[in-house]
């Protein structure tokens, strides 16, 4: 099998293609994963720096890292690693059980 | 309008009739339909947050929270696991430590998966949520849920999105007539009779969502939601009379011709 994204090693190993860390205006980046899609940020940002990034209201969103759900008040003072999987979550209109689009994996 | 206020948890609430958000044509027309319905509370769900679309809009931007207590939900949950990390998100994004919590058990029938059910309103009442289950037309279940602390319960019409109306009104009726708090029926409602139906039985509030949004004309639909559930709470604390076989006349048979 072979594909966009992929890299065959041999016969049965296949892996996603995780890209070198690269350097930008002097700052190194790092490979995080936001809602599921690959990111790429500066190394030592912040939470609440990834949310600014990003174009997000502060206000009303909950953050997750690696299956840690966040208080609002630490956005400021936490620092994203390298690797981590993060998920940025909102409202979105809803009675009861919707579609499962959007859902966490 | 509506007599006195419905209390759950301490807080109080004028408007009987509850609504979701979803399937609306856009943020407008879900606040307008919501404006007609009179609602005071109203379900949000709980999704990733378009990261890609910078102009997205909020849902939140278009409902004041002054005016409305925004009940997020765990729609789409189909374990306890996930139910509670879809409540504690929803309370750690600040907007209500209430929760209405559904831990499904099918995709077909979107029925509870009861036992479930159970078990994540548990660990959430334990962490001091205010867990408003959406449960099934089972009164054992109903009073388990209370027993482990919900202040409310809230069964199904029928299925969620069938329009269905009440299907088991003797288990309802049953479920409002052993707990001893509010009853919030959720899901099935079709038309306006539907609502009004419920609410004679007895029930104290009924929350909807596919019966308003997907009509043809929400905002007529809304309104007429509103008017339905205020007549049927009405007649529910008017007495209805009882049912009766055979005729008995209303008109005196004094003073008429020999």
């Amino acid at each position: 099998m072979t594909g966009h994204g992929v890299i065959i090693n041999g016969p049965n190993s296949v892996r996603p293609i995780s890209p070198p860390s690269r350097i930008v205006q002097g700052i190194p980046r790092m490979n995080i994963q936001v809602n599921g899609a690959p990111h790429e940020v500066s190394e030592g940002m912040t939470v609440q720096g990834l949310l600014r990034e990003l174009q997000i209201n502060v206000a009303q969103v909950a953050v997750e890292i690696n299956l840690e759900i966040l208080n609002q008040q630490d956005f400021d003072a936490r620092r994203l690693c390298d690797g981590d999987r993060i998920e940025i979550m909102g409202f979105i209109g809803g009675g009861h059980s919707v579609a499962g689009r959007d859902l966490l994996a | 309008m509506s007599d006195e206020c419905l209390t759950i948890a301490g807080r109080e609430f004028r408007s009987r009739l509850w609504v979701g958000t979803g399937k609306y044509r856009d943020f407008a027309a879900t606040r307008e339909a919501i404006e007609a319905s009179g609602a005071e509370v109203v379900t949000v769900a709980v999704r990733r947050v378009n990261i890609t679309d910078r102009n997205t809009e909020n849902l939140l931007d278009y409902l004041d929270p002054k005016q409305y207590t925004i009940l997020p939900n765990t729609a789409g949950c189909y374990t306890v696991d996930d139910a509670v990390r879809y409540a504690r998100l929803a309370r750690a994004a600040g907007v209500s430590d209430m929760v209405k919590l559904e831990v499904l058990g099918d995709e077909r029938t979107l029925f509870p998966d009861t036992a479930g059910l159970l078990e994540a309103a548990r660990i959430l009442i334990k962490e001091g949520f205010i867990v408003l289950p959406y449960t099934n037309d089972d009164p054992v279940v109903a009073q388990k849920l209370v027993d482990v602390g919900c202040p409310a319960v809230m069964p199904l019409a029928a299925p969620i999105g069938s329009g269905l109306g009440l299907r088991n009104p003797f288990n309802l009726k049953i479920i409002m007539e052993t707990v001893n708090v509010p009853v919030i029926v959720d899901a099935g409602v079709g038309t306006a009779s539907d609502a009004a139906l419920v609410m004679e039985y007895g029930a104290d509030a009924v929350l909807m969502n596919t019966a308003i949004a997907g009509a043809d004309d929400p905002i007529a639909m809304a309104t007429a939601m509103k008017y339905a559930v205020d007549a049927g709470r009405l007649a529910y604390k008017a007495g209805r009379i009882p049912r009766k076989l055979y005729a008995t006349a209303s008109s005196p048979i004094e003073g008429m011709l020999l």
